[in-house]
C-alpha cells in the first residue's frame, strides 16, 4: 500500500503540474460561464429589459424578419427568457456556408444597436475550445487535461491519507504546510463537485474522445441519428403563401409541454406554401439537455410532428450528466453554488501549483544553482494565476473603453484579454518571482477596480443608477468586479509582505520560517 | 440492449475504465507485464468486435 501511495503521489504531482495551468484556465472561464447570459447582459448595456411573453416576442421577431429579410431561405429566432432579455434573430440568405445575418431585438421587437461583443459566450466557448488553435485540437487538449484531472482527483484522495482529518487543521503563515493545507481544504470542501464536473465534462464530448462504442454498433452517422434525431427536411414549393400567426404556435407548444415555452424557433422557407416552424423546448426546469422539437405548418399553424429524443436508459443518463455539467437548470441560488464550487476548483489548482514551487524552493535553496525547470514553473504560475485574472478584467474593461464604431470590435475585446495576459507574461519573465507576484496581482486588482468606474463613466447604467433602478444583474456584476479587485489587492499585499520578510530574513543570514519543515511535515 | 443505448452506456463507462487503467499503469511493479496484459486484452476485445462487424452486427 505504501508503494501504491508513493506511485499515486508522483502521478498526482506530475499530472497536476503539467496540466494544472490549462485546468486553471478551463476552470476559471468555465466557472464564469455559469453566468454567461448575465455577463452578456452587462456587456450589452444598450439592451434594456422590456417585459414580453414568448408568444409576443415571437410575433415581433417575425414582423421584424418579414420587413428586413423577406427573401431569406430560413429564419432562426432565440426567444428571451428569465435570464436573456434579448430576442436574437438570424437569417441566411444563400446556401449553407454563407455567413448568417444576426440582429438583437429588445422585448418590444425593436432592433437594438448593441455594441459588438462576444459577451459571456466567448468565456463559455474558451473553456473547451480555447483560442488561436483549431477547436478540434483544443477539445482534444482539454479532454486530455480533464481525463488526467479525473485520475488526479482519485490519486489525490489515495495520496493524502489524512486528507479529511487535515481538512480541519488549516495552518496559516507556515509556507509549504499552509499551501498544502489550502490545497487540501479546497479539494475536500468541494470534492464531490470536482468529481462530478470533471466526469460530466468528459461526457459532454464523449463521442469525440471515445467514439468506439458507437463505431462498433453503427455505420457512419447512425449513432447521432438515433441519439440526436432531427425533424425531416422539406423542400420549398416555390409558391408564396401567408404565414400563420407564430405566437399561436408558441402558445400551443407551451400548452403541450406543460407550460414550458420554446427556446428557439427554426423557420424554414418563410413565406412559402411549404413553410415549416420547428420549435425546440426550453431547457428551463429540466436537468437533461435532450429537448423535444415540435414542428408546425408555417401556413396553417397546425402541428405536423414532434421529434422526441430518447428519454430513458443510458442515453437519458448521458443527457442528465451533460445537464449537470452545464447547470442550465439551476435556479439563482444553485447557480451561485456552482460558481463558488468553481472558484474553489480554481483555488485548489492554484494552491497546488504554488505548493509545488514552495516545496521545490526549499529543496533547491541550499544548491545555489539556477534550475531552469523551476524558473519556468514559477513564471508560468504567475502568468496563469495573476495573468489570466488580469486578462479577464481587461476583457471587461475593453468592453467599456473600446470605441463603439471600431471595426471588428468584438475581436478586439478578445484581443485585449490576450494582450493583457501576454503583458503579464513578459513582466513575469523579466522580474524576480517574489516581485512579479505582488506587482501582477496589484495590476489585476487595479483593472477589476477600474471596470465599475469605466461602466459609470461610459454608460448610464453605473452602480449608483443600477442600485436606484433595482437592476440586480448590473449591481451584482459591478459588485463582483469590486470584490475581485479587493481579493487580488489583498493577495498582492500578502505576497508583497511575504517577499519582504523573506528578503529581510535572508539579509540577516537566516533561513525563512516558511522554508523550514513544519512539525506536521516532519511527522 | 438497444445498440444506441449500449453505445451510450459504453461511452459513459469508458472514462471510468480509463481512470482505473491510468491508476493501475502508474502503480504496477512491472510495466512490461502491464503492457502484455493490455495488449492481450485489447487484442481479444478487438477480435470480438471485428467478428461482430464481419457478421453484420452494425446497424
Amino acid at each position: 500500500m505504501k508503494t501504491l501511495r508513493r506511485a499515486m503521489a508522483e502521478f498526482h504531482t506530475w499530472t497536476g503540474l503539467l496540466l494544472g495551468w490549462l485546468m486553471f484556465a478551463m476552470f476559471t472561464t468555465g466557472t464564469s460561464a455559469y453566468f454567461l447570459h448575465e455577463i452578456t447582459r452587462w456587456m450589452e448595456p444598450e439592451v434594456v429589459d422590456v417585459a414580453s411573453s414568448p408568444s409576443d416576442a415571437a410575433n415581433r421577431a417575425v414582423a421584424y424578419l418579414e420587413r428586413n429579410a423577406p427573401q431569406a431561405a430560413s429564419w432562426f429566432i432565440t426567444l428571451p427568457d428569465e435570464r436573456r432579455v434579448r430576442t436574437e434573430v438570424r437569417w441566411r440568405s444563400g446556401e449553407r456556408g454563407v455567413p448568417q445575418e444576426v440582429r438583437v431585438l429588445d422585448g418590444g421587437g425593436e432592433e437594438v444597436g448593441a455594441r459588438e461583443t462576444k459577451g459571456g459566450y466567448f468565456l463559455y466557448r474558451f473553456h473547451f475550445d480555447l483560442h488561436f488553435i483549431p477547436a478540434l485540437w483544443a477539445r482534444f487538449l482539454v479532454g486530455i487535461a480533464a481525463m488526467f484531472m479525473l485520475v488526479s482527483l482519485i490519486s489525490g484522495v489515495l495520496t493524502h491519507r489524512a486528507i479529511f482529518t487535515r481538512f480541519f487543521s488549516l495552518s496559516w503563515g507556515k509556507g509549504v504546510t499552509s499551501w498544502f493545507d489550502a490545497h487540501n481544504m479546497t479539494a475536500v470542501f468541494a470534492l464531490p463537485f470536482f468529481l462530478m464536473i470533471t466526469y460530466t465534462g468528459l461526457v459532454t464530448l464523449a463521442y469525440l474522445y471515445m467514439p468506439f462504442g458507437g463505431m462498433a454498433n453503427f455505420t457512419d452517422g447512425g449513432y447521432f441519428a438515433l441519439a440526436y434525431p432531427r425533424p425531416p427536411t422539406t423542400e420549398a414549393a416555390g409558391e408564396a403563401a401567408s404565414m400563420a400567426e407564430i405566437g399561436a404556435m408558441v402558445s400551443d407548444a407551451q400548452a403541450i409541454w406543460g407550460g414550458v415555452p420554446p427556446e428557439t424557433l427554426d423557420i424554414r422557407h418563410p413565406g412559402d406554401r411549404n413553410a415549416v416552424v420547428h420549435a425546440r423546448r426550453s431547457r428551463a426546469g429540466s436537468i437533461g439537455t435532450r429537448m423535444p422539437t415540435l414542428s408546425f405548418s408555417g401556413v396553417t399553424g397546425e402541428p405536423v410532428g414532434e421529434v422526441v429524443r430518447p428519454y430513458h436508459g443510458p442515453l437519458q443518463a448521458e443527457s442528465v450528466l451533460v445537464g449537470l455539467h452545464a447547470g442550465r437548470f439551476a435556479s439563482v441560488g444553485l447557480r451561485w453554488l456552482y460558481f463558488l464550487s468553481g472558484v474553489l476548483g480554481m483555488a485548489m489548482i492554484g494552491t497546488g501549483l504554488v505548493q509545488w514551487t514552495a516545496r521545490r524552493r526549499r529543496r533547491l535553496a541550499s544548491d545555489g544553482r539556477r534550475h531552469v525547470g523551476f524558473w519556468i514553473v514559477e513564471r508560468l504560475n504567475v502568468v496563469t494565476i495573476a495573468g489570466l485574472g488580469a486578462g479577464l478584467g481587461g476583457y471587461f474593461l475593453a468592453n467599456r473603453l473600446l470605441p463603439l464604431e471600431l471595426p471588428k470590435r468584438a475581436e478586439w475585446e478578445v484581443h485585449s484579454l490576450f494582450i493583457v495576459w501576454a503583458a503579464v507574461g513578459v513582466w513575469a519573465l523579466v522580474r524576480p518571482a517574489r516581485r512579479a507576484w505582488p506587482e501582477t496581482l496589484a495590476l489585476a486588482s487595479a483593472i477589476y477596480a477600474a471596470v465599475p468606474v469605466a461602466n459609470a463613466f461610459t454608460t448610464d447604467r453605473g452602480l449608483a443608477s443600477s442600485l436606484a433602478s433595482g437592476d440586480g444583474v448590473f449591481v451584482a456584476f459591478d459588485v463582483m468586479m469590486l470584490l475581485l479587485g479587493g481579493a487580488y489587492g489583498v493577495a498582492a499585499l500578502v505576497s508583497s509582505r511575504s517577499a519582504r520578510s523573506k528578503v529581510s530574513i535572508r539579509a540577516r543570514g537566516q533561513r525563512p520560517a516558511a522554508e523550514l519543515p513544519s512539525a506536521a511535515e516532519a511527522s | 440492449m438497444d445498440p444506441g443505448q449500449a453505445s451510450a452506456a459504453a461511452n459513459l463507462l469508458s472514462f471510468l475504465l480509463f481512470a482505473v487503467l491510468a491508476l493501475v499503469a502508474f502503480s504496477v511493479q512491472s510495466v512490461g507485464r502491464l503492457w502484455l496484459i493490455l495488449l492481450a486484452s485489447g487484442t481479444l476485445m478487438a477480435l470480438v468486435v471485428w467478428t461482430s462487424i464481419l457478421s453484420e452486427g452494425r446497424v
